[in-house]
C-alpha cells in the first residue's frame, strides 16, 4: 500500500478505531498518539490486509505499551486516569465494559465499535472465529447485567 | 447471540460511540516533520529496548515504581534499562530525543553509582526518564521530561505545592506527605520533573540540582 492510499484508508478507519480505544479506556490524547504511532508504523513497511483491523490492533498494542509505561511512572508523577481528567466524557457503557475481562472487552469493541466482522476480529485478536462469537454473546450478556444493576 | 440481544448490543454501542468526540480531522495524521523523524527513532528505540531486556533492572526503583496491582509485563513494554555509565545513559537519551533539550545534572548530593533510563517517543510526543540508583538498586533521584501535549502531573492526596523560580522559569516545588520533594517546570517547550525518591535528598538539594542542569549536546552525554 503506498503512502497516499494508506492515508486514505487510515482516515476512513480513524473514527471507529479512535472510539474503540476510548471505549477500552484510553484517554483522548493516548488514543490520538496510538493512532499516530500506528500510522507511522505502516509507513515503515508493514503488510496490511484489512486496514481497519490492522490499525485497531497496532494502535491497541501501542496504547497498551504507553499505558504500561505510565503505570511505571504514575506513582512518581501522579498522571491521572481518564475518568479523573474528564468526567464529562465518561460513558456508562464504557464504565461497565471495564468490568469485563480483557478478551471480552476487546471482542465487543472490535465487533461493535470498530465494526470488524467475526473473521476480522478473530484475525486481529489472534483467536478462533468460534471464540469470537461465543465471547461476544457471553460478554454482551454480562455487560447488560452490569448496566441494569441498580 | 439472539436477535434481541444483538439489537440491544448494537444500539448500546452505537449510542455510546456517538458520544465520543473525535479530534479535529487536521490532527488525525501526524505532520510531515514528525513522520520523517519518528520512523527511525521508533525503530532505534525498539531495538535498544529489545537488546537491553536481558539486563533490565526492573528492581531498580523497587516499590516506588511498582503499582499496587502488578500489571503483566510484555517484552516491548518494559522500558527501564540500565546504562553502562552515567555518560552513556544521558548520551543514549540524547540520541533519541527528537531534538528535545535533554537536561543533565552537573551537581549531585551523592556519589553516582548506577543509572537507569526510560525513553518513549512517538508521532508527537517524547517522554524520557533517567534514574539514579545505588549499587544495590535503591532509588535516589529521577529526572523526567515530557512534551507539553501530555497530561501534566497532578497533586496527589496529602501533597502540597509552593511556587518557586528555577533557571529563570516559574516552577512548582511539590512536597509529598513523607517529605520527598519534586520540582516541575517548563523550559524549551518541554515539561521537566526532578524528583527525589530518597528521603536523604532535601528540597534545597533538589533546587540546587535543578539550577545546575545543563543541556546534553552529544551522544557521549557531554554537556555544553
Amino acid at each position: 500500500m503506498n503512502e497516499a492510499s494508506w492515508e486514505d484508508a487510515y482516515r476512513a478507519s480513524y473514527p471507529q478505531v479512535y472510539r474503540g480505544l476510548v471505549a477500552l479506556g484510553a484517554r483522548p490524547d493516548e488514543a490520538e498518539d496510538a493512532l499516530h504511532d500506528a500510522f507511522v508504523r505502516q509507513l515503515e513497511g508493514a503488510e496490511i490486509s484489512s486496514a481497519t483491523g490492522w490499525l485497531f490492533v497496532v494502535a491497541l498494542r501501542r496504547w497498551r505499551r504507553r499505558r504500561w509505561r505510565d503505570r511505571i511512572f504514575r506513582p512518581l508523577i501522579g498522571t491521572p486516569r481518564a475518568a479523573e481528567l474528564a468526567p464529562e466524557v465518561r460513558i456508562d457503557l464504557f464504565d461497565a465494559l471495564s468490568k469485563l475481562t480483557r478478551r471480552q472487552r476487546e471482542v465487543l469493541v472490535a465487533r461493535y465499535v470498530v465494526g470488524l466482522s467475526q473473521d476480522e476480529t478473530a484475525r486481529a485478536l489472534g483467536i478462533a472465529r468460534g471464540t469470537v462469537a461465543a465471547t461476544a454473546t457471553q460478554a454482551a450478556r454480562a455487560l447488560r447485567v452490569h448496566l441494569e444493576e441498580p | 447471540m439472539n436477535d434481541e440481544m444483538e439489537i440491544w448490543t448494537v444500539r448500546a454501542f452505537d449510542d455510546a460511540s456517538a458520544r465520543v468526540r473525535l479530534p479535529p480531522p487536521e490532527r488525525w495524521v501526524p505532520t510531515e516533520v514528525e513522520r520523517e523523524h519518528a520512523a527511525p527513532v521508533l525503530a532505534a528505540a525498539t531495538i535498544a529496548v529489545l537488546l537491553a531486556l536481558g539486563v533490565i533492572v526492573w528492581r531498580g526503583f523497587g516499590d516506588r515504581l511498582v503499582p499496587a496491582s502488578t500489571p503483566k509485563p510484555t517484552a516491548s513494554g518494559l522500558l527501564l534499562v540500565p546504562g553502562a555509565s552515567e555518560d552513556s545513559t544521558w548520551g543514549g537519551v540524547y540520541e533519541h530525543s527528537l531534538g528535545a533539550t535533554v537536561l543533565r545534572p552537573t551537581w549531585l548530593p551523592f556519589t553516582v553509582e548506577k543509572t537507569n533510563s526510560s525513553l518513549l517517543t512517538g508521532g508527537r510526543f517524547i517522554n524520557y526518564g533517567v534514574g539514579y540508583v545505588t549499587n544495590d538498586y535503591k532509588p535516589l533521584l529521577i529526572f523526567l521530561a515530557e512534551s507539553l501535549d501530555q497530561t501534566p502531573s497532578q497533586l496527589a492526596p496529602g501533597e502540597h505545592a509552593t511556587d518557586v523560580t528555577v533557571r529563570g522559569h516559574d516552577a512548582r516545588l511539590i512536597t509529598a506527605p513523607d517529605g520527598r520533594p519534586r520540582v516541575i517546570w517548563t523550559e524549551n517547550d518541554v515539561r521537566y520533573t526532578v524528583q527525589a525518591v530518597s528521603s536523604a535528598i532535601s528540597a534545597g538539594d533538589l533546587l540546587r540540582i535543578v539550577e545546575g542542569l545543563a543541556a546534553v549536546v552529544s551522544p557521549s552525554g557531554a554537556t555544553r
